[in-house]
């Protein structure tokens, strides 16, 4: 009789669920286990605390598919296992509620306060959807091109999901590793200004590692700021700074999706995961609003389109014909110091003094396509090693390539 | 997984239900026969075999036809229109196997189980609000079950909203009021728990959980009931003793211990004859006339001899403190009717007293003139009990019969006073207007499960304040007046932020005054 009894309240919910969870079963085990994140300290870990958010997803299956009591004992064991797990609180009691009355949405409750329910709302939403359009681990994020040598993983943000996707670097190939929930600006993504509440949009890299210890309770058990705003950012007049990669309070496991001043907000374990790997200068942070996955052949493709473009410009510098090498630069560049290409170029080449590179290398090369912008836009990043007779010099660069009509030019070009 | 999967998922589980219910029909079909002790069970406890073998089997359209057949012979049969109902869900004709169980309920408002199976067919067809309507009405086939599942669910609602404040970081204590929970005041379920230990246990568990938290609350209220008890217990010793003391004075004037003693033998004859007096009544009034011619002729004849009178007096005291000690064990019996029966048995006393007084003075006069029999004198005492009794009988009977012309004669115009009644009543409790609702029930109220007024009305008022919102309407009400009584069976529906009932109900008002009062509550009309 207890089936039929409960089976009444839950049905609204499960219908809502249903329709959130419909076609992703199959699916939906593998993915709660790919996402339980890699150990760092692989020393003998004991049975690891059960994941979270696979934990929590499996109690809306179960409530979907009218299983209460399943559902019930989960929800029991997640906010065990994490406290501070808001959400966990709240679909607890939903299920508990469903005893005393008809439960007709997510968080229940009948008079708490309408934005906290919302936001946690939101995150159960965007949760669910996450493992509904878990990204196929055969595929990989269009815009990461090219990974250097010396980049161990980069990390995919998507700010209309709420997710950050982690790929491992094997030997220039791209593997998914995992993905975890982020929050991000309180107005979302596109930031263009100080105090704007947004998160930008773009590629950016790791330029420090602040451990917990130092940090505020506020920020979790560690911080990775991001090198925004960065070239493409200035020229645009984007402002702002500290802009993180950071962890959560100890009251709280989680944040709702839109919910920082623009940073990137992880759970602790997640962050932690992250900042056990993370290179200063060399992990790179791509935030898209949409991030798009293409199959390995199609990246193979791109990337290398991408690559021989950067070895044509770089080919063409053996070569002492300037108007040559001036070809690969767009009438609209500017410098770092906001020079036009004429006076760029001269200084450039006043720096020559008139003698000529006798060969040009490029190492370490990365190319992204730049989210974001409207047209095409790849970003490179290398070493140039240049020999001029017997003495050579070796510089980090960044380059910011837009598409002009079939060609690839140049629009901006400085030391990284 | 496509939502069309799940649909099937649920009901699958619900098909599951009715399979098991169905395979428990031998347990079912006893129940049904010890709950209501169908005498034609026996009779055809070999076809009901039958029909099991043929439904476990499978051979569902078999036992339908056998169970038609026997039915034919006994219509009215419960265990087997269940059976009935069950085939017909097996068979997946719900509408029929619906239409089977929903007149069982109307004929057996009191069993749960063909509610619970009318409330599988109801959700196996989507009709979740008829389900739960059902469910809840099987549930209330227990005011016990009842009480605990809205306890459950008081509970279960205050975990939601513990869970709730962790969620949404609301700190906890703060406006949210505690759950009150409904205390049971006695016990009319299994006591030994032997039969459904699950149940039992779980009854337990609560128990357990409720204590707890109200040990304070159900320690005063033992407090304040034994005190009340203790008070009564005084009362009633005060006015035995009284009832006594004025016996005894009147008779010692006259004749010092032999009348007291009679007295006494009289007034537990008195006593007695109160506690048979639903059935005295009628033979003592057939009698009266017939009596009372005997009784002169007796006591013209008395001559009783000092001597016999001793004798006769010694006798009546044995007797009366053996019928003393018989009343007491049956008093013990009837804790329940206690009060009122020793009200009416006080006066009885008076009456008894005031009898035993004249007629020691008549025996003392006869005394003086002429010594007779003992025989004849314990005949005398018998007759003047009896004719004491028809007396009243007939002075009752009286009295009735001219309060029911009275009653008969406004009837009609009472009717239309009983329903502003009603409807003043279910609109006070729509209202939440707690002070107005219990205004309606008179003070003698019989209270469900024995509890006190106070503690009845307390647990009304928790009740109703406690909801957001409540409509009680009523219809298809009809009226009949007996007397001071009115009998009033509707139509109730019942809806709060929290349940809808709709059910059929019974109150019984009592004329007070110038006020129709409830009397009395039932479930069912």
């Amino acid at each position: 009789m207890a089936s039929a009894l409960q089976g009444r309240p839950a049905r609204m919910l499960g219908r809502l669920l249903m329709l959130c969870l419909a076609g992703l079963p199959a699916m939906g085990s593998e993915a709660s286990s790919s996402s339980i994140p890699p150990q760092g300290n692989t020393a003998g870990a004991p049975a690891a605390k059960p994941d979270p958010e696979a934990l929590l997803i499996d109690i809306y299956k179960d409530l979907g598919a009218n299983r209460l009591r399943e559902a019930q004992a989960k929800a029991d064991a997640l906010v065990a296992a994490y406290p501070t797990f808001r959400l966990g609180h709240l679909v607890r009691g939903d299920l508990l509620l469903m005893h005393a009355r008809p439960v007709r949405n997510f968080g229940a409750m009948a008079d708490g306060p309408g934005d906290k329910l919302k936001e946690l709302r939101d995150e159960a939403m965007v949760r669910i959807r996450s493992l509904q359009e878990k990204p196929d681990p055969k595929l990989i994020p269009k815009a990461v091109l090219q990974v250097g040598e010396d980049q161990k993983n980069v990390l995919v943000v998507d700010t209309t999901r709420s997710r950050l996707y982690v790929y491992e670097n094997q030997g220039g190939e791209l593997k998914y590793m995992t993905d975890y929930y982020v929050s991000q600006g309180r107005f979302g993504a596109n930031k263009t200004k100080s105090g704007d509440q947004r998160t930008p949009i773009g590629v950016y890299y790791v330029n420090n590692r602040i451990p917990g210890p130092k940090l505020p309770d506020f920020y979790g058990t560690g911080a990775l700021p991001l090198s925004y705003p960065n070239e493409w950012d200035k020229r645009n007049g984007r402002s702002g700074y500290g802009i993180w990669l950071h962890g959560t309070p100890s009251d709280n496991f989680s944040r709702p999706p839109l919910s920082s001043d623009g940073c990137v907000v992880l759970a602790n374990p997640d962050l932690q995961s992250l900042y056990s790997t993370a290179e200063v200068g060399k992990t790179v942070v791509v935030i898209s609003q949409h991030v798009q996955f293409v199959d390995k052949s199609e990246w193979a493709k791109q990337r290398d389109a991408a690559s021989a473009m950067l070895e044509q410009w770089g080919q063409s510098l053996e070569n002492a014909d300037a108007d040559k090498v001036l070809s690969y630069y767009s009438p609209e560049f500017r410098s770092a110091q906001g020079e036009n290409l004429a006076t760029w170029f001269g200084r450039q080449q006043k720096s020559l003094n008139g003698a000529r590179y006798t060969s040009v290398k490029l190492r370490d090369v990365s190319l992204f396509r730049y989210p974001g912008t409207p047209e095409d836009m790849i970003v490179s990043t290398f070493t140039q090693e240049s020999a001029v007779g017997k003495s050579k010099n070796a510089i980090r660069k960044r380059q910011y390539w837009v598409r002009e009509g079939s060609q690839w030019k140049i629009i901006y070009e400085g030391n990284a | 997984m496509a939502p069309e999967s799940q649909e099937q998922t649920s009901i699958h589980g619900l098909r599951g239900l009715i399979s098991k219910t169905a395979h428990k029909t031998a347990v079912l079909s006893s129940l049904v026969a010890a709950l209501f002790g169908v005498p034609a069970t026996l009779a055809h406890a070999s076809e009901m075999s039958d029909i099991n073998k043929l439904m476990r089997a499978g051979q569902y359209a078999d036992a339908l036809t056998k169970t038609d057949a026997v039915l034919a012979k006994h219509p009215r049969d419960a265990q087997l229109r269940f059976t009935k109902g069950l085939i017909l869900a097996e068979q997946n004709r719900s509408a029929e196997a619906i239409a089977v169980f929903s007149k069982l309920t109307e004929d057996f408002p009191d069993l749960p189980e063909p509610y619970n199976n009318l409330a599988v067919l109801y959700a196996a067809d989507g009709q979740y609000d008829k389900a739960r309507a059902a469910l809840d009405m099987a549930m209330r086939t227990n005011p016990t079950y009842a009480t605990a599942l809205e306890n459950l669910g008081d509970v279960y609602a205050k975990l939601a909203s513990q869970a709730y404040d962790k969620a949404l970081q609301i700190d906890p204590g703060a406006n949210v009021p505690q759950p009150k929970l409904t205390l049971l005041r006695s016990l009319n379920g299994n006591t030994t728990g032997g039969t459904v230990p699950r149940l039992a246990s779980a009854a337990a568990a609560q128990r357990d959980a409720k204590a707890k938290a109200e040990a304070a609350a159900a320690e005063q209220q033992e407090r304040n009931r034994a005190l009340a008890a203790e008070k009564l217990a005084q009362q009633a010793a005060a006015d035995k003793a009284e009832a006594e003391k004025t016996a005894i004075s009147k008779a010692t004037s006259e004749k010092e211990k032999a009348a007291a003693d009679k007295a006494a033998a009289e007034k537990a004859a008195a006593d007695k004859a109160a506690a048979d007096k639903a059935t005295a009544e009628k033979a003592a009034a057939d009698r009266a006339a017939a009596d009372r011619a005997k009784a002169e002729k007796a006591r013209a004849e008395q001559l009783a001899a000092e001597q016999a009178r001793a004798q006769k007096a010694a006798a009546d005291k044995a007797a009366a403190e053996q019928k003393q000690k018989e009343l007491q064990a049956q008093k013990d019996k009837e804790q329940a009717d206690k009060l009122a029966r020793e009200q009416a048995a006080r006066a009885e006393k008076d009456k008894a007293a005031q009898a035993a007084a004249e007629k020691a003075q008549a025996d003392k006069l006869a005394a003086a003139e002429k010594a007779k029999a003992e025989k004849l004198a314990a005949a005398e005492k018998a007759k003047a009990e009896k004719l004491a009794a028809a007396e009243k009988a007939k002075a009752d009977k009286a009295r009735a019969d001219k309060e029911k012309a009275k009653a008969e004669a406004s009837a009609e115009q009472d009717k239309a006073v009983v329903l502003a009644a009603l409807n003043g009543w279910a609109k006070a409790w729509s209202d939440k207007d707690v002070r107005s609702y219990l205004g309606h029930y008179a003070s003698d109220f019989e209270t469900p499960r024995g509890a006190s007024r106070k503690e009845w009305a307390e647990e009304r008022r928790a009740r109703i304040e406690d909801k957001g919102r409540i409509s009680v309407k009523v219809s298809n009400a009809t009226v009949s007046i007996n007397g001071n009584i009115a009998t009033v069976r509707y139509r109730q529906i019942y809806n709060s932020d929290r349940l809808t009932v709709d059910s059929r109900k019974t109150l019984i008002f009592v004329k007070q005054g110038n006020r129709w009062l409830i009397k009395q509550e039932r479930s069912g009309g």
